[in-house]
């Protein structure tokens, strides 16, 4: 047991199974998790030709409106962007009201045949029943008003705005006139160039077209008629929540195929999208997948061995990356390496299946993430190798620890993706061998 | 009026408190709320170039805490802060959420006090008692109380012909555009003209651990409305007169010299004085520019009440006067019908009023809030006289390209 403080408030990986039991480094954070308004906005954003109006105080308005501002005047959205700030007097006695004759503004204002309304956590402790106020100011303004709660008393991130978001816009859906067989649509990417994905390329070699990407800058139009694919291809957790949405309501299916680090998940996932190829025929869909990955499958397999040999020993506390925390830790873990702690923001079903072959090589300290202070003195005692996530890379270079940030990686699927993770672990493994050497001469000299 | 704002929302009070209180370079700040205002807080205390780290903390909050009024997050948070930083105050700040919800936080502090060697200070408005020049004024009041609590030797007032002045500065509040550079020119000019040295300067740079120095300062600058409760305490309790210092323009700031100079019965120093004189010669001849207009020059500036006055105070040192001033608060259907008639003028006002100018308008950039703007440069202020030399050149060049 360490004598730290922090540490004596973190709790192990056998401790925990759900996020509500994972503890804060300290009760103080800094800078905290973003909120659920936050994540809304990065979903929403890239839509050409909706409006928003934003439910809440002064504060959280003027947040999201200069959010947006600052992604630049990309399809004008800071323009689009509408608040109705709450008073005292609102909180007091309901914005239903205020809330009509802002969307009747709105209305005379601008010709948006969808209005986003976001609320915010005061409308949610006001209980005001928003569903049914817009339900009947959709029908008499004859304009599409999607609802998306986002109070962050309730939940722990930004993740679930981002979700709910993706889950309103089948809101916007309309029947099927008639489905094309061969196309997918793709849900939840939000890193980069899809097109360069390992994914892509197997689309592309199985005749699979990508006729949607949510969220993406698709006008409303082509998201009306989003239910004529032949299926959703989920690449990011947030996306399921659509998925499952669209399942219920139109009986349409979808693939989840995640930033998994796991290559027989990942050749799990692709069969089942060869099944769309190939629906009636199992030989001729394992033969489509066998044949596309089986190059990449013995590439992966040398750089493994190379890797188990380099990297086994080396410690790591993970940080963030755009992966499952629990399932890149065992990927490593299975390689020799050790976690000795990892932050989360949250702990989903898939994470959940990982958590106990992950006990059987480590049992690495919990803690929820964006709280950045306390990890300074942790850094001394656990003296990790590596930091996998965002850090100053200056300053944990004094103290023997190499920053891996693994952004780049976002836009990668499948085997790919466990390949150019490998490959950055071993430079990685170079550097952090010639930042030890260079400590140690320097402690030399110190000493003469 | 109005239910849909469709500009920036103007900030509320809460906010004001926490930029406020973050200009005070050793406040430490507790958030009681979820987090995501903190987080998302950052982005603009970036842009009022306020320093964060190690001193703003927040506790989150769950639906738990919400429902059954559990606050062991607080008592931890404030109990970790103390030991771990050991500030002089911590300032816990209620979130919109705790203050619906009516979390006693005077209550709380009181009963966690005993156990704290920090003195715990209260904001408990959530953000539902006014704009953002409500929560200054807050600041400034509560730095009263605690200046009420502080034992401060008073120094002898009447100082000595031969020992240099020296003087607060209050009413650096975050909002204020190119501060940095203003405050330099200020300091500049007392320095000058009467060899004035600079105490400290509330509330950007001030600092708690230096309150019971503050007695050592023969008077005041008060620049802005806010600072007015700090500025009456100190003359109050330890007679140091303030002067209400519209420091723009040649004049303007010529008259706030004079008026201390007078008060403590000192000389400018005639440098001073013949450059200004000298400038006063070279914007001579503006109206006769002016004259030789097809159309006379419209001005328009939105800003708060106080540089409001301070540009009307330069303006009309070049011969000219504001068509409207409307203050940085004003009601958006106000501010919108103004922005639509301020064709071919001069404009002096924030980033998102300039952006909604007709065409033929030009803007400066005088007022909160600016987007996508870092402050390099200290020597360009629009106060005092080099605030004036600035300002006289951009009416210049307007006039100019004027038919």
């Amino acid at each position: 047991m360490y004598n730290n403080p922090y540490l004596q408030r973190a709790k192990k990986l056998s401790q925990v199974t759900r996020i509500e039991d994972v503890p804060a480094l300290s009760a103080a954070n800094f800078p905290g998790s973003h909120c659920p308004l936050f994540g809304a906005l990065l979903a929403l954003r890239q839509i050409p030709d909706a409006a928003f109006l934003v439910v809440g105080t002064d504060e959280c308005t003027f947040y999201s409106k200069s959010m947006l501002h600052g992604f630049g005047h990309r399809n004008h959205v800071d323009e689009r962007c509408f608040s109705l700030v709450l008073d005292e007097k609102d909180v007091s006695f309901g914005c239903r009201d205020k809330l009509s004759a802002a969307l009747h503004e709105l209305k005379a204002l601008g010709n948006y045949p969808v209005v986003f309304v976001i609320s915010t956590c005061v409308v949610e402790l006001i209980g005001d029943d928003l569903e049914s106020i817009l339900a009947g100011l959709e029908a008499e303004l004859e304009i599409k008003l999607p609802l998306i709660h986002t109070e962050h008393f309730k939940c722990e991130n930004h993740q679930p705005g981002l979700e709910r978001s993706l889950e309103s816009l089948c809101h916007l859906m309309e029947e099927p006139e008639e489905i094309e067989s061969m196309s997918v649509n793709l849900i939840g990417h939000r890193h980069g160039d899809f097109e360069a994905s390992e994914l892509a390329a197997f689309l592309k070699h199985a005749g699979i077209r990508v006729r949607l990407v949510l969220p993406s800058e698709a006008p409303l139009n082509e998201l009306k008629r989003a239910s004529e694919a032949a299926l959703n291809l989920v690449v990011d957790a947030t996306g399921l929540a659509l998925a499952k949405r669209m399942e219920e309501r139109f009986d349409f299916p979808y693939v989840y195929f995640d930033r998994f680090l796991d290559p027989e998940a990942i050749e799990a996932a692709y069969l089942e999208l060869a099944t769309l190829v190939h629906p009636d025929d199992e030989q001729a869909a394992e033969s489509l997948v066998s044949e596309f990955l089986a190059k990449k499958k013995s590439r992966l397999q040398l750089l493994e061995a190379q890797a188990r040999e380099r990297l086994a020993g080396r410690t790591f506390i993970y940080g963030n990356t755009p992966f499952m925390p629990l399932n890149f830790c065992l990927y490593l873990a299975k390689l020799g390496m050790i976690p000795q702690m990892v932050q989360v923001r949250n702990l989903g079903p898939k994470e959940a299946e990982v958590r106990e072959t992950l006990l059987t090589y480590a049992d690495p300290y919990l803690s929820k993430n964006a709280n950045i202070a306390p990890l300074q003195t942790i850094y001394d005692c656990l003296k990790p190798d590596f930091y996998i996530g965002h850090e100053f890379a200056a300053r944990l270079r004094k103290k023997g620890i190499i920053v891996l940030a693994c952004d780049r990686l976002g836009k990668q699927f499948g085997l790919q993706l466990c390949e150019g993770l490998l490959k950055l672990l071993l430079d990685s493994a170079d550097a952090s061998d010639a930042l030890k050497a260079e400590l140690e001469q320097v402690q030399l000299k110190e000493c003469v | 009026m109005s239910a849909l704002t469709q500009l920036l929302p103007t900030p509320s009070d809460r906010m004001g408190t926490i930029w406020g209180l973050l200009a005070i370079k050793d406040a430490c700040i507790l958030e009681y709320g979820p987090a995501g205002t903190t987080h998302f807080g950052l982005g603009p205390i970036s842009s009022l170039e306020l320093e964060a780290r190690g001193r703003y903390f927040v506790t989150h909050l769950d639906e738990k805490d919400v429902i059954m009024g559990n606050v062991e997050r607080l008592e931890k948070a404030v109990l970790e802060i103390d030991t771990q930083n050991k500030p002089q105050y911590i300032f816990i700040i209620a979130s919109s959420v705790t203050a619906t919800i009516g979390t006693d936080l005077v209550g709380i502090s009181r009963a966690l006090q005993d156990r704290c060697n920090a003195k715990l200070e209260v904001f408990e408005s959530g953000g539902f008692a006014g704009n953002y020049l409500v929560g200054f004024e807050m600041v400034y009041e509560r730095l009263v109380h605690l200046l009420n609590e502080i034992e401060i030797e008073a120094v002898q007032q009447n100082p000595a012909t031969d020992r240099p002045l020296r003087y607060h500065i209050l009413g650096g509040s975050p909002d204020h555009y190119r501060w940095r550079s203003d405050v330099l020119e200020i300091e500049r000019v007392f320095d000058e003209a009467l060899s004035a040295e600079v105490a400290q300067t509330f509330l950007i740079d001030s600092a708690l651990s230096e309150l019971g120095e503050i007695a050592k300062a023969d008077f005041c600058l008060l620049l802005r409305e806010e600072a007015r409760p700090l500025a009456k305490y100190l003359q109050e309790r330890f007679e140091i007169p303030y002067f209400e210092a519209n420091f723009y323009g040649y004049e303007g700031s010529l008259e706030v010299v004079e008026a201390v100079a007078q008060y403590f019965g000192r000389q400018i120093c005639d440098k001073f004085s013949d450059e200004i004189k000298a400038h006063q010669a070279e914007i001579a001849y503006f109206p006769f520019y002016a004259r030789q207009l097809s159309q006379p020059l419209r001005f328009f500036s939105i800003a708060d009440r106080d540089h409001n006055q301070g540009l009307a105070q330069a303006i009309s040192e070049l011969g000219f006067e504001f068509e409207a001033q409307l203050d940085i608060t004003a009601p958006e259907p106000e501010r919108l019908a103004a922005l639509a008639r301020m064709d071919d003028a001069l404009v002096f006002a924030d980033s998102e009023s300039l952006s909604r100018l007709p065409e033929t308008a030009q803007g400066i950039l005088i007022s909160f809030p600016w987007y996508d703007k870092s402050f390099y440069a200290r020597h360009l202020p629009f106060m005092g006289p080099r605030g004036m030399d600035q300002l006289a050149e951009i009416v210049h060049d307007h006039l100019m390209k004027r038919p």
